[in-house]
């Protein structure tokens, strides 16, 4: 019995042991050196001459941002936010893009906005 | 006689803004009229020009806007002209934008939004179909292209300018011209007329499909010489420009207008060859199909110097 009870400690012993594996280092995901998560507006369907701030959200260090649109006015409020308006003449689906860069690249995203 | 046929022709030799402002791309071009008309002459133009707007409007009313305080440009463009015949010339014109920008009244703070930097280049032959001595007459036709070479992407603190406001308009633009001039039996008057269509090309660029609306000028006015080397002239302009379209073939509501414009001119002549010469645009009556930002008012001087270069080879 007693013999019994310790091969089948030894066995789980075993097991365990060969159970748990070496702890790896953390290696980061190569999406956090740049990434743009997402670009948020204060409102997707405006009308004309309303003014909104759209926000991107990105991850990675010494970013840098260029904002534009096909139609309508951008003006920089920070680093990572813009104010956006749209004239008479710039009704329609239209278009906000941002780039992003740094030392790793560029990647960019959009965002529509429809003006009414 | 040379000399009266150059202030006509200079006269004559620039297309400008429609009463609709911000239109991308050059605001003078060469309109293809140009005083080269016999061979071997080779003729330099060069004005600066400064438009200002600062008024909306709905249809034919004023109205007010937000964020828009005033739009402005100064801009000058470097003309080249050369007759391979008594006939035939071609021209060439290409400009800078010192500055090209909005002053905008944004969370009750003035802010200026622009740029500067080269813009687009036009090119354009000329044939003179009708060409009489007295008294002095002429019908010309010409066609031309303007090449958006310019700057179009250009950006300010990460941001990148409104199409309106940048250098270039970012579409081929296609023209054809047709010009009319009469002298005097004693010179002192003259009548010329012209009429201009310029045709857009689509911009396809990143996210932005647009074209441009069809853009016709007409224009017609007398020229009195007052002084020997001195004349004044007045012309009626009427601009008729099409409405935009933007992806899908959508046309943008709103865009489109005509316009009539006075342009009086001033012309002073150093020499036969050598004139100088100063005009001011001011419309008098716009209707806009929505609602647009007005040109309030646009003034330019230049220069411009003729040489010939076929008497020269020919005497050497």
């Amino acid at each position: 019995m007693n013999k019994c009870l310790l091969i089948a400690c030894f066995v789980s012993l075993l097991m365990i042991g060969f159970s748990c594996k070496k702890e790896n280092p953390i290696v980061p995901d190569p999406s956090d050196n740049l990434a743009i998560d997402s670009i948020v507006p204060e409102k997707r369907t405006i009308v004309v001459w309303e003014e909104i701030g759209v926000k991107v959200y990105t991850r990675g260090t010494g970013l840098s941002y260029l904002w534009s649109t096909n139609h309508g006015t951008l003006i920089g409020q920070d680093s990572v936010t813009v104010r956006y308006w749209a004239c008479p003449t710039c009704t329609g689906l239209n278009t906000i893009e941002c780039k992003v860069s740094n030392e790793y690249g560029t990647v960019s995203d959009t965002v529509m906005i429809k003006v009414l | 006689m040379k000399l009266i046929f150059l202030f006509i022709l200079c006269t004559l030799c620039s297309f400008q803004l429609s009463a609709q402002c911000c239109s991308a791309g050059n605001p003078v071009a060469g309109s293809g009229f140009e005083s080269a008309s016999t061979k071997g002459e080779c003729q330099v133009s060069s004005a600066i020009k400064y438009s200002l707007s600062d008024q909306y409007y709905f249809h034919d009313c004023k109205i007010d806007n937000p964020y828009i305080l005033k739009s402005s440009f100064l801009y000058q463009n470097l003309w080249l002209s050369y007759s391979f015949s008594n006939r035939i010339s071609v021209s060439a014109e290409a400009g800078y934008f010192y500055d090209k920008s909005q002053k905008l009244s944004f969370n009750d703070d003035p802010f200026r939004l622009g740029t500067s930097g080269i813009g687009d280049v036009a090119l354009a032959v000329k044939i003179i179909v009708l060409k009489k001595v007295k008294p002095v007459t002429q019908l010309a036709f010409s066609a031309g292209t303007k090449i958006p070479v310019g700057a179009f992407h250009q950006s300010v603190d990460g941001i990148t300018i409104p199409v309106s406001l940048q250098p270039s308009s970012g579409a081929i633009k296609w023209t054809a011209n047709a010009s009319f001039q009469r002298l005097s039996a004693d010179q002192s008057w003259g009548f010329a007329s012209q009429a201009m269509l310029a045709l857009s090309s689509e911009i396809n660029k990143d996210y932005l499909i647009y074209r441009h609306g069809t853009f016709l000028r007409t224009n017609a006015g007398v020229m009195h010489r007052v002084l020997p080397k001195m004349n004044v002239s007045l012309f009626g302009v009427l601009d008729v420009r099409g409405k935009d379209t933007r992806e899908f073939d959508q046309v943008v509501t709103g865009t489109g207008s005509f316009a009539i414009l006075v342009q009086p001119w001033i012309q002073y002549a150093f020499r036969s060859d050598r004139i100088l010469f100063f005009n001011i645009e001011s419309p008098v009556y716009r209707y806009f199909n929505g609602e647009l930002l007005g040109n309030k008012f646009a003034a330019q001087i230049g220069f411009r110097a003729t040489f010939n270069t076929y008497n020269k080879k020919k005497s050497i």
